[in-house]
């Protein structure tokens, strides 16, 4: 039999093992090209048939072009009605797609952010592994109760819907039900391991890695590559197609700059008894006025011999326009700022009103010369640098209070949005 | 005639509007049942029926009971072939499909993301800014790649409204009422000038309903 068509995709994204294990059920042969993600999909030849650039993305033998794992999936089972995938009704077919759109909406999504923030692909924030996880969980009970009385998803035979929830449960053992969540879900493993062991589809899914303990985040090393260490029960694929995989989309991953060759200067300064990270933490847990807020903590702990307050404003305040533009501006330097994250807190915002406005705010930073903590921006000097001495000086400690509260006035100008370094 | 059932939901909810204008195109009736937010979903009577105890949820008048807003809307869609809410081929219908997909996707899933970080739904203190900016950004891409990709003299799929549309209007509405501000839609003119034909017909216009477009993205609120 000719093949239905061709899959652009990577083996290990969750949406190739329901593509295949779809053409499997259904008995159609699919065509999988040599693909190398990240530069075959950037080529005129295939962003002329598929023009957002991701993959999966079918290209039938009949020239149809399709995107979108799922459709991709549903048509394809459509095309062999005989095989039951999408069931024998209307309300067959209704069903099957609310369990499919559940499994991505419900359970895949919560994978997708948390994984990504685990491999740095965003940036990491416990209180939103925490909240995503729980409203996964919430929907697995549900799931769990459903599957307490049946084998499969839909009617007495498997569906679409069974090969979609195969594909992302095996992705969720192996990142956020863990033993002790799984104790909860003895009827969803029973049905995970019944779908990846159907005979046709053993090969395709390949063995479940199941995780004694969900994964946690480790922040990266800054002399490692760009390595998100991840726990060692995770498949062991190769690194790019693996980063690749696990987001359909073009991640350019890891934007951590090299380390630079000779030690910095500011690690060599005396021991300070001021622990920036405990600062970050500070600010970020607390509210910044009032009592028992950062600033609080700050004039508490700061050590004004090994670390230092500065001013900084933006030389070119007249060619500031939209006030989200000068804002994602502030956020373009503190991207570049990253190799002095060690060194650096900011608090820097736009203040005044679209093509009215100025960028000012504050840095604290390591030793008592803003160059060396700034430098390693290449558009440092696009900046003026004032040293503030906050013990006696009331502009200068309200200046600085003001940046950090969000709440600074400048000559009229209020701030209107920020960003913080941190 | 008579309505073929049931649905909790609420008239402003993007799923809600998704269903509703699917039956008005089809000629169909959906009897929307009165729902309050906090008192109907945590009723025993509504729980016990519908165990996961979100909206929208559907009840047909046989019984069928079906979750998940684009699930409910292709199956109203389903019930009346010759709208053309589906396409007129198997392959309309996929290329409807994936739009849909994509709307929800690789667009709405955004802006519900930022709309949980922005009203500290999220059990932390401290609003990231960071994972909102790439959230952000994520978002614009398919926006850039919808603007560039629009063909305005038909729609999505065919010359006529199909479910795409009326999906893709939906998202397109939330997310200028919490991502996108005046500043941000000027960036997308096809996509909006799309969203008026499309939400402009007179089929649907009212349940659409009035834009409440917001002047800038919903700011975080500060912390407590």
């Amino acid at each position: 039999m000719a093949p239905v068509g061709k899959l652009y995709c990577v083996p290990v994204m969750t949406q190739t093992k329901t593509i295949k294990s779809v053409c499997a059920v259904a008995g159609l042969e699919l065509e999988i090209p040599e693909y190398k993600h990240f530069s075959d999909n950037r080529t005129p030849e295939f962003l002329a048939k598929f023009p957002h650039g991701m993959i999966p993305a079918f290209e039938g033998a009949d020239g149809f072009n399709l995107t979108e794992g799922v459709p991709i999936a549903r048509y394809l089972a459509g095309r062999a009605p005989n095989s039951g995938l999408l069931g024998s009704s209307p309300e067959d077919a209704a069903l099957i797609d609310q369990w499919v759109h559940f499994f991505e909406s419900e359970v895949a999504a919560h994978t997708d952010i948390i994984s990504g923030m685990l491999k740095n692909f965003f940036p990491y924030s416990k209180g939103i592994h925490t909240f995503l996880a729980e409203r996964q969980l919430r929907s697995l009970l549900t799931l769990e109760t459903h599957l307490s009385t049946r084998t499969f998803l839909v009617g007495d035979r498997i569906t679409l819907a069974d090969i979609i929830a195969a594909s992302v449960l095996q992705r969720v053992v192996s990142v956020t039900a863990d033993a002790a969540v799984r104790a909860k879900l003895i009827n969803t493993v029973r049905f995970l391991e019944t779908i990846v062991h159907q005979p046709k589809l053993e090969a395709i899914y390949g063995p479940t890695e199941y995780v004694e303990k969900a994964l946690q985040y480790v922040p990266p090393k800054k002399e490692k590559a760009p390595a998100p260490p991840v726990a060692p029960k995770e498949k062991k694929e190769k690194e790019k197609p693996k980063k690749a995989a696990d987001d359909d989309e073009e991640d350019d991953g890891n934007l951590v700059p090299e380390e630079p060759k000779e030690k910095n200067p500011l690690e060599l300064l005396p021991k300070s008894t001021f622990n920036l990270e405990d600062w970050k933490r500070a600010y970020s847990n607390k509210d910044t006025r009032g009592a028992d807020g950062s600033l609080e903590w700050f004039y508490a702990n700061f050590d004004k011999e090994g670390f230092s307050v500065w001013r900084v404003d933006f030389k070119y305040n007249e060619e500031l326009t939209q006030v989200f533009m000068s804002s994602n501006q502030i956020g373009g330097f503190f991207n570049r700022l990253e190799a002095s994250r060690k060194y650096l807190f900011g608090s820097v915002g736009v203040l005044g009103e679209a093509n009215a406005s100025i960028i000012s705010g504050v840095l604290i930073l390591r030793g008592q010369d803003s160059k060396a903590a700034v430098d390693c921006a290449p558009d440092f000097e696009s900046y003026d640098y004032t040293k503030l001495d906050g013990s006696d000086n009331e502009p200068d400690k309200a200046f600085f209070e003001g940046a950090l509260a969000w709440d600074l006035e400048v000559n009229g100008k209020k701030w209107a949005d920020g960003k913080n370094f941190k | 005639m008579a309505p073929i059932g049931s649905l909790w939901g609420d008239a402003r909810q993007r799923q809600t509007k998704y269903i509703l204008s699917a039956a008005a195109i089809a000629g169909l009736e959906v009897d929307l049942q009165p729902f309050e937010f906090g008192v109907t979903n945590k009723s025993p009577e509504f729980v016990n029926k519908f165990p996961f105890a979100k909206i929208p949820t559907f009840e047909g008048e046989d019984g069928f009971i079906l979750l998940e807003g684009a699930s409910i809307a292709r199956y109203v869609a389903s019930l009346a072939p010759e709208s053309g809410l589906l396409g007129n081929s198997i392959k309309d219908a996929a290329l409807v499909d994936q739009w849909i997909h994509f709307a929800e996707h690789e667009i709405n899933t955004f802006t519900d993301y930022i709309w949980q970080l922005v009203e500290r739904f999220v059990p932390e203190k401290a609003y990231s800014e960071n994972i909102h900016k790439v959230i952000a950004e994520r978002q614009e891409r398919s926006l850039k790649f919808l603007e560039q990709n629009l063909d305005l003299r038909k729609f999505l799929v065919t010359d006529e409204i199909t479910l795409a549309d009326i999906i893709v209007a939906g998202v397109i509405q939330r997310a200028a009422r919490v991502t996108l501000g005046a500043a941000e839609r000027a960036l997308y003119p096809n996509v909006f000038a799309y969203y008026e034909r499309v939400a402009g017909d007179p089929r649907i216009k009212d349940i659409f309903g009035a834009k409440d477009f917001v002047e800038v993205p919903v700011a975080p609120k500060k912390d407590e």
